[in-house]
């Protein structure tokens, strides 16, 4: 199957760092899908489930920076889930790596974009063209 | 009235030995049992004798992990003009399921092996859910719920908005009073539970394990992610440290079918073929 990357995206902070960007018509790796969500932190971990069971390479949850959730506590809320599942990850024998998270401010697609290549790379070996 | 009774991988608590007294009469009248490999011989040459559809009932409890107890309840099925499932392992693989947390391939329910008429849910179940069950397959009625309510709605305690301090162990303490288990702390697995027991163990002072089964196969990641969204930010890593055993509290009687030991399998299938 190919590789896929699904990112859940914020909309008020990582998804709004990716259109930012997007007037730079960089390339982003093919299998890479964002999704926006309201907020990382409503991103229940059976979704990410999902991802993985119907054939994710790896999910990205992107979320505000520390401190500065639309809704206040969201991305911390979303940082312990995803840490909580990790460790379910690993007690099942599971890849803990396959999950990751980005907190990045709307300005900030710069460092989104090598966010999303790194875990790429790290997934699949394709690094990114710049 | 022909039956055979059959009791795969399990603790042997759902035994219908158990429920004889609460059985619907409709049962009593000529009751003859064919099979039934905890009191008399477990012999398969008995049931292979008997023709199709001849048994009017065979109940089957426990999870299938071996080649001779899936032959067995494939043959009950081919003999039984109807199957009922018994308690969380048949249903949903329960405990003996948990085996898949260490091993490639554990049990199977038996409800992934043969169709059953009526699946009667419980650690042991509740007598009046296999009463009603039994009813219902006797009045040819369907129990299934379209959109089952989880224990929660059935729960006594006082629900008040609440944070998560830390996680508590339920031991020692007397929990028999106060708010909702998961205000103390106390995992309780009502949120994501199939209702029915009319909670029964919460009535009795515990909380809810979840035998039951499972509102959807995502339930362990569903409770998890609504106890991590209630701990204190503060106190994540004391939270950490305290989930000690994941699989076996969030996927107590249901791991056998959570899609992430599907996942692992494919995994593994993946790496074997590359
Ligand atoms: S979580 Fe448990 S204690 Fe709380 S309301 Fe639900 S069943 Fe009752
Ligand atoms: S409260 Fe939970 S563990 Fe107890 S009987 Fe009901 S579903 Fe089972």
């Amino acid at each position: 199957m190919r590789p896929r990357l699904i990112g859940f995206l914020c909309e008020w902070c990582a998804a709004k760092a990716l259109e930012n960007m997007a007037h730079k018509r960089l390339r982003l790796p093919d299998g890479f899908m964002p999704l926006r969500v309201n907020c990382s932190g409503a991103v229940e971990l059976s979704l990410i489930t999902q991802a993985l069971y119907e054939g994710a390479s790896g999910v990205l949850v992107g979320g505000c920076p520390k401190g500065q959730c639309h809704y206040r506590e969201g991305n911390t809320r979303a940082a312990i889930r995803l840490r909580a599942y990790r460790r379910l990850l690993e007690a099942l024998g599971l890849p803990p790596d396959r999950i990751r998270a980005v907190w990045v401010g709307s300005g900030e697609g710069e460092r989104l974009y090598q966010a999303i290549w790194q875990f790429w790379k790290e997934l699949t070996g394709e690094a990114s063209p710049l | 009235m022909r039956l055979a009774l059959y009791n795969a991988l399990s603790c042997a608590g759902c035994d219908l030995i158990f429920f004889l007294e609460d059985l619907p009469e409709a049962f009593w009248n000529d009751l003859e049992i064919v099979f039934w490999p905890e009191v008399c011989e477990n012999r398969e040459e008995i049931l292979s004798h008997l023709p199709r559809g001849s048994l009017e009932v065979a109940f089957v409890c426990g999870a299938i992990r071996t080649k001779d107890q899936e032959r067995l309840v494939l043959s009950l099925r081919e003999r039984a003009r109807k199957l009922v499932a018994v308690g969380s392992c048949a249903l949903y693989g329960g405990i003996p399921g948990l085996l898949w947390e260490k091993e490639e391939e554990g049990p199977r329910p038996v409800t992934e092996i043969v169709s059953c008429e009526v699946a009667v849910p419980g650690c042991p179940p509740e007598p009046k859910t296999l009463k009603a069950s039994l009813e219902a397959l006797w009045e040819e009625k369907s129990l299934e719920e379209t959109s089952p309510r989880p224990v929660c709605d059935e729960c006594p305690r006082l629900r008040r908005p609440f944070r998560i301090n830390q996680l508590v162990r339920f031991w020692g303490e007397d929990f028999s009073q106060g708010d909702c288990f998961l205000s103390l702390g106390v995992i309780c697995a009502g949120p994501v539970t199939k209702s029915g027991c009319e909670a029964a163990c919460l009535k009795a002072g515990y909380p809810c394990w979840g035998c039951y089964g499972p509102l959807d196969r995502q339930a362990g990641e569903r409770l998890l992610s609504a106890l991590a969204s209630g701990v204190l930010p503060a106190k994540a890593d004391e939270f950490l440290e305290n989930l000690v055993d994941p699989v076996g509290t969030l996927f107590r009687f249901f791991l056998a079918q959570s899609p992430l030991v599907r996942l692992r399998k494919n995994l593994e299938d993946e790496k074997d073929s590359a």
